[in-house]
């Protein structure tokens, strides 16, 4: 035991303040971790930024899968290939579990979705995976209401290899850049 | 009011105790206000850690009462200061309201000063009235040290320091754009440990890259008291060598010693530069309230607390977050709004446990600074980091600590979202 963590139990010996109604578990592992997230993913992984993306009601089976990914290389991104590293395994199923249980925010950055046939366009390239909605399924995260820049960079990452490891995204490579921007700014005014 | 509330403070806790005794009276004569009705915490500070712990200390525990004390009437943020500096951003980007901490979180804001903790009666003295607390946690921030620039401390109005985000950055971006091309524009850093590392170094990066599109024939001439640039050095070099060369003149081993506000002249051991913009960074030490309290000890520059509850080592039932800590009691993290917004939320973890009589969880913290080396492109730091067992302080885990692969745009993006981002997580 370190000098610290005695010196919060001599504190102890005093009587609790408060013995009413529980307080949120702060001890909560998820919880306890998944705070730092918040100063770049907002609080609870509500995002407010065009580039970072919405964390809280995101799928915990994506968010752990991805965050492996980070920690491996396989995807290349310089903070989160490092932020990664600082959580094993057990710890970031925990961190995932926190954010799936929160409600989702859709982004604030949202335009007007775009016209023509961007909409049978995700029918056909996006819905198998990520659901009619962009809801998110068991083969892919949540997208819809996720900010259209973050969308825009991961398709141009999958596409220049900086992402790899999902067979699926594959599809990006028949996309030019006027596609994916069109279907991330689908997506992210969807709702 | 008549006096100015912050010079009251200024000179009245520089001072010491026994200046303060006096001024002391009139909370004296106002006593008690807001009379404790169940669990209390006060909150001394809305800055990056103060805001941070206020909201949620209420997330975690709407049964405790937060007050929370600050002397502004609105925030504003440091990070992101420099690009107003640079006039890429204006002060209304950078204000924000403190109205959802209150509608959101129900945070009694409370706009007043503090001028006295009292840790035995556990109560705060602030110009309204006397306010008791069950726990308090302090953020106050920094204070200048003046004793080793001679004739600054009362020429900060030449020689503004802009180092707390307010009128003094918007003066310093209305000095530049009044400034004449060919004009010498002289900035001054003052021996580690500061308040934001990087930040004198983007500061610097911003105003040569305005001097350089809107004012060529003029320069930068940077005082650096420390043996070189101190956070990110190579990729703020390299940035420097790219893109300013004759613009910026880095001058390491450089102390400012003195001023002359008649000429707007800047000393130091080797030369009299004279100015047309001067901008003097003082050193800093932790806030003069935690000095007259004795949560500083006398002698020291920062207040030394637990790493694992932010409680202060003079006084019990006091947290101390942010810049005004001691980093040789925490462990080695940087003065940066990021680690305060994540000590703000250990301490909040820590004050609720305490409160309920659990143990206090394990901290966790994180930080990454972005710096823009130009109107466009922005290189970074990332760590995380954990109590180290071994020496009870936190430490950066190791792999997951490291610098951006260089600068890029896509940093300075990622800079932006951030600060939008860590705003929301402290006031919305």
């Amino acid at each position: 035991m370190t000098n610290a963590r005695r010196h919060w139990l001599a504190g102890l010996l005093g009587a609790a303040l408060i013995c009413g109604p529980a307080a949120m578990a702060a001890s909560d592992e998820g919880y306890r971790l998944s705070q730092t997230c918040a100063g770049c993913h907002g609080t609870d992984g509500a995002a407010p930024g065009n580039t970072i993306p919405i964390l809280g009601g995101q799928r915990a089976d994506y968010l752990t899968a991805a965050m492996a990914a980070y920690r491996s290389g396989e995807r290349d991104f310089y903070v989160m290939n490092f932020i990664a590293r600082a959580f094993d395994e057990g710890q970031t199923a925990a961190i995932a579990d926190w954010f799936a249980a929160k409600p989702w925010v859709d982004t604030p950055t949202a335009s007007a979705p775009p016209a023509g046939d961007t909409a049978r366009r995700a029918g056909e390239a996006c819905a198998g995976c990520h659901g009619g909605g962009g809801e998110g399924s068991d083969k892919g995260p949540r997208i819809a209401g996720q900010p259209a820049a973050y969308m825009t960079l991961a398709m141009m990452a999958y596409k220049s290899g900086a992402r790899s490891g999902t067979d699926a995204m594959e599809i990006v490579n028949t996309m030019d850049d006027g596609d994916i921007a069109a279907l991330a700014a689908y997506y992210a005014a969807l709702r | 009011m008549t006096i100015d509330r912050r010079k009251f403070l200024k000179y009245g806790a520089g001072a010491g105790a026994l200046g303060l005794a006096g001024f002391a009276a009139p909370g004296l004569a106002l006593g008690q206000i807001m009379p404790k009705g169940g669990p209390r915490v006060i909150v001394v500070g809305g800055g990056w850690g103060g805001a941070t712990a206020a909201k949620y200390i209420r997330m975690q525990a709407p049964a405790i009462e937060v007050i929370l004390i600050e002397p502004e009437p609105v925030f504003r943020s440091c990070p992101i200061s420099n690009w107003v500096i640079g006039g890429l951003k204006t002060m209304d980007d950078i204000t924000m309201s403190y109205d959802a901490l209150a509608r959101r979180h129900g945070v009694k804001v409370i706009q007043d000063s503090v001028i006295a903790i009292e840790p035995d009666a556990k109560r705060v003295r602030t110009f309204g009235g006397d306010i008791e607390y069950d726990r308090l946690v302090v953020s106050p921030g920094i204070s200048f040290i003046y004793d080793d620039i001679a004739d600054l401390e009362f020429n900060t109005d030449v020689f503004p320091a802009a180092w707390k985000a307010g009128a003094e950055t918007q003066q310093l971006r209305d000095e530049l754009q009044a400034m004449e091309d060919g004009g010498t524009v002289v900035l001054s850093i003052p021996l580690g440990p500061f308040r934001c590392p990087p930040g004198p170094y983007e500061r610097t990066s911003l105003i040569a890259d305005y001097l350089r599109r809107n004012k060529p024939h003029s320069k930068i001439i940077v005082l650096d008291a420390n043996q070189k640039i101190i956070s990110k050095g190579k990729m703020f070099k390299a940035a420097w060598d790219a893109f300013y060369t004759g613009i910026i003149d880095y001058r390491p081993d450089n102390k400012v010693i003195a001023v002359d506000p008649a000429t707007r002249t800047v000393m130091t051991d080797f030369d009299e530069i004279r100015a047309d913009v001067a901008n003097v960074i003082p050193p800093q030490r932790a806030n003069n309230l935690l000095g007259v309290s004795g949560l500083r000890p006398a002698g020291k520059r920062w207040a030394p607390v637990n790493p694992v509850t932010y409680e202060s080592t003079v006084h019990a039932d006091i947290h101390i977050t942010g810049d005004s800590t001691d980093a040789t009691t925490v462990g080695k993290v940087p003065k940066s709004g990021f680690i305060a917004n994540s000590m703000g939320k250990v301490a909040a973890g820590a004050v609720v446990a305490l409160m309920y009589g659990r143990e206090p969880p394990r901290p966790s913290m994180a930080n990454t600074c972005y710096s823009l080396v130009s109107a466009e492109e922005a290189i970074s730091v990332t760590a995380v980091y954990d109590l180290d067992d071994a020496t009870g302080k936190m430490a950066a885990i190791e792999g997951a600590k490291g610098l951006s692969p260089g600068r890029s745009r896509l940093t300075a993006q990622n800079a932006e979202d951030w600060a939008k981002a860590i705003w929301s997580d402290m006031l919305g």
